[in-house]
Parts: C-alpha cells; sequence; structure tokens
C-alpha cells in the first residue's frame, strides 16, 4: 500500500510539474524515497516478507490450446526482499539526480517537459519493480523504454539525438517482442504444467497470498522452457545493452547528463538484470539458459570494457564501464547466485550514477565531452575530483570501496559455480581480464580530465565547482560508493538480499577466497598504475603510427564495426527490401490492376454507347450482373453442385 | 415490446443527415447536434445492458431485437430485423465517437459545407445499419449505402487525383459487394432458410455440406475481404486515402474497414465455420502476407498518409490473423483491435491533414522539426505513433498482446512473424518522427501555426479515447465477450 502511494505520488507530480520548475517533482521524488526507505526498514524487521495487493485488469475468454476456460490478467503490488532493495536504489538515485538536475539543467529550455519525462520515468521504473507478475512487467518495461526514448532525444533539434533515440528504441524492441514471446510460453507452461502451482489461477502473479511461487516448484527443463529463458535473456539482453543489443546504450549518451546517469547507469539498464534475478527466482531457468546467460554476460564484460580503453569521449567511457559492469552481473544470475547480480547492481547504481554524476559536473564546467581538451581541473574541482576518484576506485574494486566487495563476490560466486560446469571458465578468465580493462579505462579517464596544470584546449571556459545543488548529491553518493558494500554485512540488510525460506536460491556470498580476491585487488591495482604511467601528470600518450596496436585501436574506435553493420543491415536489407516492396507494389500490383483497366478502356472502344461515364449507369450494369449472376446459381450451379456432391 | 431504442437511434440519424443537407449556413451546428445525440444514445444504449441474451436453442439471441416483415412471399421473407450484441456495440460506440470527432474535425470547412457534413452523417448512418441490421438483404442495403457517401467525399473533395481515386475505390468495393451478394444470397437459398433473417440463416446454414460452406465462406470472405483490405486486393486503399479529405480519411479507416471485419465476423466465421474451417490456411496466407506486406511497403513511403494507410493493413493484418485462429480470445483480440485501429488511425489521419494544410506537404523528407513549429501537432503524431505501434498504456497494446497470445495459443511459433514485424512498425514510426518531428525545423512556411481549436478538440477526444481504455480496457472487453457468439455450440 505503500508503494502504490509513490505512484500516485509521482503521477500527482508529474500533473502539477507542468507549471513549476523542478522542485515540485524533487520533492515528490524525496517523498518516494522516503516511502522507499520505511518500505526497506520494514522488510528488513520482517525477513522474508511477501505482500501482495492486486486488482484484475482484464478478465478474458478462452482459448482452445492452453486456456480453455479462460484467465484473467491481473495488475499488483508485490513488495518483497529484492523489490524493496531495488526501490531503495531506484528512489535514492532518482531524488539525487533530480537534484542535481536543478543545478545542471538550470539554463536548458523546455523544463517541464524534461521534469515531467523524468516523473514519468520514476513512476514507471517503481511500477516496474513492484510489478507481481511478468506482464505488468512488460507494461512498465515498456513505458521506462519510452521515457528512455523521450529523455535520449530531449534536445530532439539536433540530428544525432533524434537518431540516437530512435536506435535505442528500436534495439530494445527487438529483444522486447523476443521477452513477450517468453511470457506466452510462461503462461502457457504455467496454465498446463499443473503440480498445484496456482499461477494461472492467480492471474500468473509471482506470490500466491504472501507465499512466492519459487522457482524450484516448476521444475522440468523441458524445451519450452529453455526457449522461455533464452526470451528473457533476449528481453534483459536489449534493455541492459547485453551483446549483441549493446550497441544502442553508448549512443544514448546524447540525452543530458543526468538522464545517463539515473536510467542508462543505475536504474533502467539495471532493470534487464532485475528481469533475470526475478525471472530466475520465480521461473527458473534451466541448465542451458543458464550457460547462455553466463556466455552473454562473460563476454559481453570483457568487450565492452575493451572498447571504453581508446574512447576519448567522458560520457561514453563510463557508457562502455556501464555495459561492462551489467555483463557483470548478467554473468552472476546466470552462474546461479541471483542474489550476488541484485548485491553488484546495488553497489553499482551509486557508483556509476557518482561518476556519471562528476563527469556531468565536468561537462557543465568546461562545456566539452572530450577527455583529450580536458586536463588540470583537479585544482578548480575539487569535490569533483575527489568525487570521480572515489568513483572510480569502488569501480575498479578496491577495498574498502563498495565496488570491491560486490565483484570479488561475483567473480568468487562464478568461480565456484565453475568448479561444478566447466563451461563456465572461459567466461570467469573474461571477467578477470576485465578486472584490469576497467581500472586501466577509467583512471586513464581520470588522469586526463583532472590531472595537470591546465586544460589542453586553452578555448575551454575557466572551469568552476558546481553550485551546492549539484555537489550534494556527490557527497552522498561518494558516501555510498565507499559503505554501500559492507551493508550486507548487516543480518537485517542481508536479508533482503536472500529471497526466502524456502531455501532453493543460493546465499548472496559465492566464497570467501583471500587468494582470489587477491587476484582481483591485485588486477586492478595494477591497472590503476599502468593508466598512471601512460596518463598520470597530464601526460598524453600516443600509440605510434606504425605500432602493430594501430589497427586494434581502430577496430575499438569504431566499436568492431557493429553499429555501422546494424546500420547497414538496417538500411540494405530492411530498408531496401522494402523500397523493392514498395516498387513490387506500385507496377506490379497496381500495375497489374491498370493494364485491366487500359486493356478494359480498349475494349470499351466497341462497347462505348453503354459507357456513358455515370455511377448509375453502371450501377445498373452491376443489378443485371447480380440478377444474371443469382440465375446462374439458382439454376447452373445446382446442377454443378449436385454432380460434385453438393446438398 | 419495448421501446425501439435502435430505430429510433437510425431515425436520429437520418433525421440529422436530412436536416443536413438542407440547412445551408447551419449545417456544422445540425451535424454536431446530430453527432452528439447519438453518442449520447449510444452511451445511454451500452448503460442499459445488465444482461445480453444468450443463444437460445442453438439459434443467436440479440438485444433490442425488432423485426417488422418487409417483403413476404410463400418462398421466402424479408424482414427489416434489426439488433445488437457486444460486438456490433463496441463498434457502433467507435462509429459515434469518430462522427463527433469528424464533424469537429472539419468545423471551418468551406466547399458546400452542408453536403460535406451530411455525407458524413450519411456515411456513420451506413456504417451503424451495417452493424445492427440482422436481415440479409437490410445488411447489403445499409453496406451499399456507405459506398456512395465515401465516392463522392472523395471525388469531390478529395486531392488531385480524386476522380481515379474514387472510381478506383468505387469499382473495387463494389465487385467485392456483388460477390459478397451472391455469398449471401446463395447462403439462404441453398441453406434452404425461410427467411432472410440472421436467426434462420445461421439456423439452417449448420445443415449444409462442407464443400458448400467452403465455396460460400470463400466467395463471403473475398467479399468482405477486399474491404479489410487483402493482399493483393488493397491497392485502392492508399490511393483513396491520399486522395480523400481528411474526414474521409477517417471515416475509411476508422469505420470502412470495419465493415469488412464485421462483415466477416458475423456473417461468415458465425455462420460457416466448418467452412472456414477448410480454408483456415488461406486465412493464415492473407494474414501474414498483411501484416507482413503493409508494414514493409509503409516503411518505404514518403508520403505520410500513404505510411498510415499502409500501417492499417498492416493491423487489420493482425485482426483477420485474430479472427483466423478461432477462438473466443482471438474473436476478442480482433473486435479489441478493430476499436483500437479505429481511434488510433483516424487520430493518425486527423493529424496528417493538420500537417497538410499547416506545412503545404505531407512528404516526409521535405519536413523536420515540427516540435519545435507545432508541439501540440507533434504531440498528436506521437501519441497516436504510439499507440500505433503498441506501446502498453494506450489503447492498442491489450488488443495486440491479445491477438498475439492467442495466435501463439493456437500456431506456436508462427507467432513470431508478427512478433519480429511489431519491430520493423516501430521502425517505420520511429523513422518518420526522427525525420518529422525532430530535428531542425524545415520548409516552415510563414503561415504556419499550431493546430485551431476544432482540429485540437477533435484530436484531443480520440487522444482521451486512446488514454482510458489503454489503462482501463476492461469495459470493452466485458462488453464484447458478452456476445452470443460466445455462447455458440462448437465455438472454442
Amino acid at each position: 500500500m505503500a508503494v502504490s502511494f509513490v505512484l500516485v505520488g509521482l503521477l500527482g507530480d508529474r500533473l502539477k510539474k507542468l507549471e513549476h520548475g523542478g522542485w515540485v517533482a524533487v520533492g515528490f521524488a524525496g517523498a518516494a524515497m522516503v516511502v522507499a526507505v520505511l518500505v526497506v526498514a520494514a522488510e528488513m524487521l520482517h525477513p522474508s516478507h511477501y505482500s501482495d495487493q492486486s486488482f484484475t485488469w482484464l478478465q478474458l475468454p478462452g482459448s482452445p490450446g492452453a486456456f480453455p476456460n479462460g484467465f484473467s490478467l491481473v495488475i499488483g503490488v508485490l513488495v518483497d526482499p529484492i523489490s524493496a532493495l531495488m526501490l531503495l536504489v531506484v528512489t535514492v538515485v532518482g531524488f539525487l539526480v533530480m537534484l542535481y538536475s536543478i543545478g545542471y539543467m538550470h539554463a536548458d529550455r523546455g523544463l517541464p517537459r524534461y521534469y515531467a519525462e523524468l516523473s514519468l520515468f520514476l513512476t514507471a521504473m517503481t511500477g516496474l519493480v513492484v510489478s507481481d507478475n511478468l506482464l505488468e512487467f512488460f507494461l512498465f518495461w515498456e513505458l521506462v523504454g519510452v521515457c528512455s526514448y523521450f529523455l535520449i532525444g530531449f534536445y530532439y533539434e539536433k540530428p544525432s539525438a533524434a537518431s540516437a533515440a530512435k536506435e535505442a528504441f528500436l534495439v530494445t524492441r527487438v529483444g522486447d517482442v523476443l521477452f513477450l514471446l517468453g511470457i506466452f510460453i510462461y503462461f502457457t507452461i504455467d496454465a498446463t504444467a499443473g503440480g498445484g502451482l496456482g499461477w494461472a489461477a492467480s492471474g500468473f502473479k509471482f506470490v500466491n497470498g504472501s507465499t512466492p511461487f519459487l522457482a524450484g516448484a516448476m521444475g522440468g527443463s523441458s524445451t519450452l522452457q529453455t526457449v522461455a529463458g533464452l526470451m528473457m535473456l533476449a528481453g534483459a539482453a536489449g534493455k541492459s545493452a547485453q551483446f549483441p543489443l549493446h550497441t544502442w546504450l553508448p549512443d544514448a549518451m546524447e540525452g543530458p547528463t543526468t538522464v545517463s546517469a539515473l536510467i542508462h547507469a543505475a536504474t533502467m539498464v539495471a532493470a534487464g538484470v532485475y528481469l533475470l534475478v526475478v525471472a530466475s527466482l520465480f521461473l527458473g531457468f534451466t541448465p542451458d539458459d543458464r550457460l547462455a546467460i553466463v556466455a552473454v554476460g562473460g563476454f559481453t564484460t570483457f568487450f565492452a570494457a575493451t572498447m571504453a580503453v581508446v574512447h576519448p569521449d567522458i560520457k561514453r567511457v563510463i557508457a562502455y564501464s556501464t555495459i561492462s559492469q551489467l555483463g557483470y552481473m548478467v554473468l552472476a544470475v546466470g552462474a546461479g547466485f541471483a542474489m550476488v547480480g541484485m548485491y553488484h547492481l546495488f553497489t553499482h547504481a551509486f557508483f556509476k550514477a557518482l561518476l556519471f554524476l562528476a563527469a556531468g559536473s565536468v561537462i557543465h564546467a568546461v562545456g566539452t565531452q572530450d577527455l583529450f581538451k580536458m586536463g588540470g581541473l583537479r585544482r578548480p574541482m575539487r569535490v569533483t575530483a575527489a568525487a570521480f576518484a572515489i568513483g572510480a576506485l569502488s569501480l575498479s574494486g578496491i577495498p574498502p570501496f563498495a565496488g570491491f566487495f560486490s565483484k570479488d563476490d561475483v567473480l568468487s560466486s562464478v568461480y565456484t559455480a565453475a568448479q561444478s560446469h566447466p563451461a563456465y571458465w572461459p567466461f570467469l578468465i573474461l571477467a578477470y581480464a576485465t578486472v584490469f580493462l576497467t581500472a586501466y579505462y577509467i583512471f586513464r579517464a581520470f588522469f586526463l580530465a583532472f590531472s595537470g596544470d591546465k586544460t589542453r584546449d586553452p578555448t575551454l571556459p575557466h572551469p568552476h565547482e558546481a553550485p551546492w545543488v549539484m555537489r550534494l548529491p556527490l557527497y552522498i553518493l561518494s558516501g555510498l560508493a565507499i559503505v554501500a558494500g559492507v551493508f550486507p554485512f548487516v543480518p537485517s540488510f542481508a536479508s533482503l538480499l536472500s529471497i526466502g525460506a524456502n531455501g532453493n536460491v543460493p546465499p548472496v556470498f559465492g566464497t570467501t577466497d583471500l587468494i582470489l580476491s587477491a587476484l582481483s585487488v591485485g588486477l586492478g591495482a595494477a591497472g590503476i598504475l599502468l593508466a598512471q604511467a601512460l596518463w598520470g601528470n597530464g601526460r598524453v600518450y600516443v600509440l605510434a603510427p606504425e605500432s602493430a596496436l594501430q589497427p586494434v585501436r581502430t577496430i575499438l574506435l569504431n566499436r568492431y564495426y557493429m553499429k555501422a553493420g546494424y546500420d547497414e543491415l538496417g538500411l540494405r536489407l530492411v530498408y531496401g527490401g522494402s523500397r523493392i516492396a514498395d516498387f513490387f507494389e506500385r507496377y506490379v500490383i497496381d500495375g497489374t490492376i491498370r493494364g485491366i483497366e487500359r486493356l478494359a478502356a480498349r475494349l470499351s472502344g466497341t462497347l462505348r454507347q453503354g459507357q456513358t461515364g455515370l455511377v448509375s449507369d453502371y450501377a445498373s450494369y452491376v443489378v443485371a450482373g447480380v440478377v444474371g449472376l443469382l440465375i446462374l446459381l439458382l439454376f447452373v450451379a445446382p446442377f454443378v453442385l449436385a454432380s460434385v456432391g453438393g446438398p | 415490446m419495448t421501446l425501439p431504442v435502435l430505430s429510433l437511434m437510425l431515425v436520429t440519424l437520418l433525421g440529422g443527415t436530412l436536416l443536413t443537407f438542407a440547412s445551408r449556413d447551419r449545417a456544422r451546428y445540425v451535424a454536431l447536434a446530430t453527432s452528439v445525440a447519438f453518442l449520447l444514445e449510444v452511451s445511454a444504449l451500452l448503460a442499459s445492458y445488465t444482461v445480453w441474451p444468450g443463444p437460445v436453442n442453438g439459434s443467436p439471441g440479440y438485444a433490442d431485437l425488432e423485426s417488422y416483415s418487409w417483403i413476404h412471399l410463400s418462398w421466402l421473407s424479408i424482414n427489416y430485423t434489426v439488433g445488437v450484441d457486444g460486438i456490433s456495440l463496441i463498434l457502433i460506440l467507435l462509429t459515434a465517437f469518430l462522427q463527433v470527432a469528424t464533424v469537429v474535425y472539419s468545423w471551418e470547412e468551406s466547399k458546400h459545407p452542408e453536403a460535406y457534413h451530411g455525407l458524413v452523417l450519411l456515411t456513420c448512418l451506413g456504417c451503424f445499419g451495417v452493424f445492427i441490421a440482422l436481415d440479409v438483404l437490410l445488411f447489403f442495403l445499409f453496406w451499399e449505402i456507405v459506398l456512395v457517401p465515401m465516392f463522392f467525399l472523395i471525388g469531390v473533395w478529395g486531392g488531385p487525383r480524386r476522380r481515379y481515386a474514387a472510381l478506383k475505390f468505387f469499382v473495387y468495393t463494389h465487385v467485392a459487394s456483388i460477390v459478397m451478394l451472391v455469398g449471401l444470397l446463395a447462403l439462404v437459398f441453398y441453406s434452404g432458410a425461410k427467411s432472410f433473417d440472421f436467426a434462420s440463416v445461421y439456423v439452417a446454414a449448420r445443415g449444409l455440406s462442407a464443400t458448400v460452406q467452403t465455396f460460400l465462406f470463400l466467395a463471403l470472405f473475398f467479399g468482405f475481404g477486399v474491404k479489410f483490405p487483402i493482399v493483393p486486393f488493397h491497392t485502392w486503399l492508399p490511393d483513396a486515402h491520399v486522395e480523400a479529405p481528411t474526414g474521409g480519411s477517417v471515416l475509411l479507416a476508422g469505420l470502412l474497414l470495419k465493415l469488412g471485419g464485421y462483415g466477416l465476423i458475423r456473417w461468415a466465421v458465425e455462420v460457416l465455420p466448418v467452412g472456414m474451417a477448410h480454408l483456415t490456411p488461406l486465412l493464415y496466407v492473407v494474414a501474414f502476407a498483411m501484416i507482413v506486406w503493409g508494414s514493409f511497403v509503409a516503411l518505404a513511403q514518403r508520403d505520410l498518409k500513404r505510411l498510415v494507410a499502409y500501417s492499417s493493413i498492416n493491423h487489420m493484418g493482425i485482426v483477420l490473423l485474430a479472427i483466423a485462429v478461432y477462438s473466443q480470445l482471438g474473436l476478442l483480440a480482433a473486435v479489441l483491435l478493430m476499436f483500437a485501429h479505429g481511434v488510433v488511425s483516424a487520430l493518425l489521419f486527423m493529424a496528417s491533414g493538420s500537417v497538410h494544410h499547416t506545412f503545404g506537404t505531407r512528404d516526409i523528407s521535405k519536413l523536420g522539426g515540427i516540435a519545435r513549429t507545432a508541439p501540440i501537432l507533434a504531440t498528436m503524431v506521437m501519441v497516436g505513433s504510439l499507440a500505433s505501434l503498441g506501446l502498453p498504456a494506450l489503447i492498442s497494446f491489450p488488443a495486440e498482446f491479445t491477438a498475439l497470445l492467442a495466435t501463439w495459443d493456437r500456431i506456436g511459433y508462427w507467432v513470431l512473424v508478427p512478433l519480429v514485424i511489431l519491430v520493423v512498425t516501430a521502425a517505420f514510426y520511429l523513422w518518420m518522427m526522427q525525420r518529422m518531428l525532430f530535428g531542425p525545423a524545415r520548409n516552415v512556411p510563414a503561415t504556419a501555426h499550431d493546430l485551431p481549436w476544432y482540429e485540437t478538440s477533435a484530436m484531443a477526444i480520440l487522444l482521451a479515447l486512446i488514454v482510458i481504455y489503454g489503462i482501463l480496457p476492461g469495459f470493452l472487453v466485458n462488453v464484447i465477450v458478452n456476445s452470443p457468439v460466445y455462447g455458440f455450440p462448437g465455438f472454442p
């Protein structure tokens, strides 16, 4: 009930918002955050507590295959440990980003639109988090997608922004339609599986009253279930920008930095991971699904990190980093440790939002996103520099920052799973390699922006520190990026990460292996040192033109040509196909008709007297024709039909 | 015998139409008054039901049934029989809303306003008649009535190639009408029904052999299908839309295409289930062809109206698919989607019309930055497009979701065809918006302005429907599933 207040509150804000500035939106987002904190507190007091309230949205008639007696679709609010945790992430980051926007967006046009869309996004995201069935999940899933579309295209007069918005919508749409198929399959499985699941009877909800339908109950590893799991993966890959549907996220950086921080780092892109977590808890994955998820996550982690290594744009570096980190979460879920994925999602939301907001502060100050034009910003922007450093250390997995705990947990849980699933090993190795790359690329960005004496491009405006509304979120997020990692060591908080009494979900922590931890910290530290050596103190490391690495760099800068390939595919195959179809339509289908017309016109030369051009005359011919046909039917057809065995 | 409600409504429309034709300067007021009165009557009609009649002894029962003998011979009787069920009620509701919206949208029509509004009303009258007629001849009569005003709307108020488009429209639909009429008459005579009434035809048709049912269904499918319009008999549609005045396009896409869907459900699917079962593969092929073809060709269009016209073919393809799966869920989805498409395509055609007379062109490649120059218009285009591509919380989503679920339930992975095409549908709408609404403003004539009040109001009505029924589709669903067809023996 408390959460439905959140929904209403944010909707209300959307309406009022249109007259006022952003403070109304900030206020409502703050209220939502307070409610979320209360929800979390309640969940911490009652571990493994499920409370669900729903109403029937549609009562549908039957279909002979799986639903002979019809079924109902519901809309409801489910508060359980993981949704409480996710709610906390969404509202805290949402509130801080709203607050930050007051300063950051200050000079832009169309602010009511901005705050309204951002509020709508928060509403939809909240709805997604508390969904108690897959259809409702999908409904809000699409709504957050369309908000993302609007916000990426916020500067719609810029052609690149309009194009990026379209790309984001379309690429995620590919995942979405497959997700929809996955929903159909789950509906079918759960309506026909029997076994006392009660899924269909309850409107396909995840819970029955306060008892969750946990995945173990469904069992089975039929082909259908594998396919459904893969469809969930496809949906998640679209939303969470996993390979091969990752291309939209770097381009989504066309939106305001605040939007990047909230939607494209902390919350919406994490919705894909959240879907996988929810699916693995309530629906279950087959071993084949698991392997596919591990493969996608593991590969994406490494793949995205390589592209971040060379990129000159501060926001895009962080965007690739987001894809890479989401890959870690997907990896953990695939390895069977869904809660570990949630844990990394939780810490990542804070340190990644921090990195984006710090980058936003830089962009706000110098008016460019090009790292090679920046430099020496440490002195004029101490707070920002410190915030970015904290975010970078956390991202690199250096203790005692938050990222260390969760990333270490991801790695060790995959290590644990690989003991029994040898096929996971290559992806574990990729994940470890990524630790090194991550530390390197983020500190490369850090040194390029902040170290040295002065900006490399002297035409940039004189940098200044951000106003307090922007600094305050930086302080808070810095604090969270430091301490969020140890939250789960508090038992009552850890209960948010353990789904319940049934005990068929593995614990939060994989293994606590000091050697593994040392390995990942060592790799991280090595990455930082390499970055320091190449880029520290205002140095710019230029790769020799004849270097053997030059072609690699070109490939990386061109994003493995995947984006270009997709564009080409869309242009040549789909649009080209549609041009051919259009040609066929105009000249073959319609051309035939015109040919017939012309033929008729020529014939009519002999029947000219009848062709008066008046519709009434034609109509009388029609009547004559009907009479003729009737005669044919009544007197001729019976004989024909009688001979073929008619009535 | 209670009040002859349906006849009264028919009289309202008829009187309104005649008065509109007769009044010179006040035509639009008369037309609006008639439309609003009709909408109120429809609302009252909807509100009056607590229970829908179901089938009685294997013959269908309809609400507000009126039957008067019209032509009575020893060997046949033709009656004036009208009645409604949930399916027709939903489409009547759509008619009423679109009528109001069209009249409001055309508020400043300057070329023979009395004739224009009169013809709009006459079109709606014909559609209403089709939806209530439960007698073969009466049905055909109303069916033909619709053609005439639409022919003139296109031919007189249309664009540069209006004569060609009007004639093409007329010839296509008329040929189809004849095949349909022949099919219906053959249905009556072969089945040996003693009356032209739907109920007696329905009962009598049960006795027909599978072969005959198949032939009859084929004829009816062609007859109704051209209105759908089924591929490859669809090329009249884009031409008619491009040349038709905005009001004409709205009625054409919003109502006339629905006549095909309604006719197919009422007179072919309900009456000839065995024949349909034999032709199911054909229906699937045609539906898939419409879905794929409509979407792909739409992607290549530069004229906004043609784009929306081809997207209509795509959507009506999904309607046909939902009918073809032949289940309660599918039928619900088909009717729901017809309603949704009626409202959404009406909004999009109105927006196209407004684009045309604000910017002097509908060529997408020549437009740009409308979001800045005419934000209200851009919002309308955006909401219409998002609704059309199936965004949740807007009206098409529940319809498309149920249609695809019903398809999945019956033919499994074939559902991937419409699902994947949903991406192409999204692509052409998003691409259109990118080029036309966003980017820097281009080709803005000095006279460009945002929408006048009447166009805004007309679109706002549709917008409200799209959002309200998108969030709460339960009302529509409840009305539809109370139709007698849901209780027919053998209907899965």
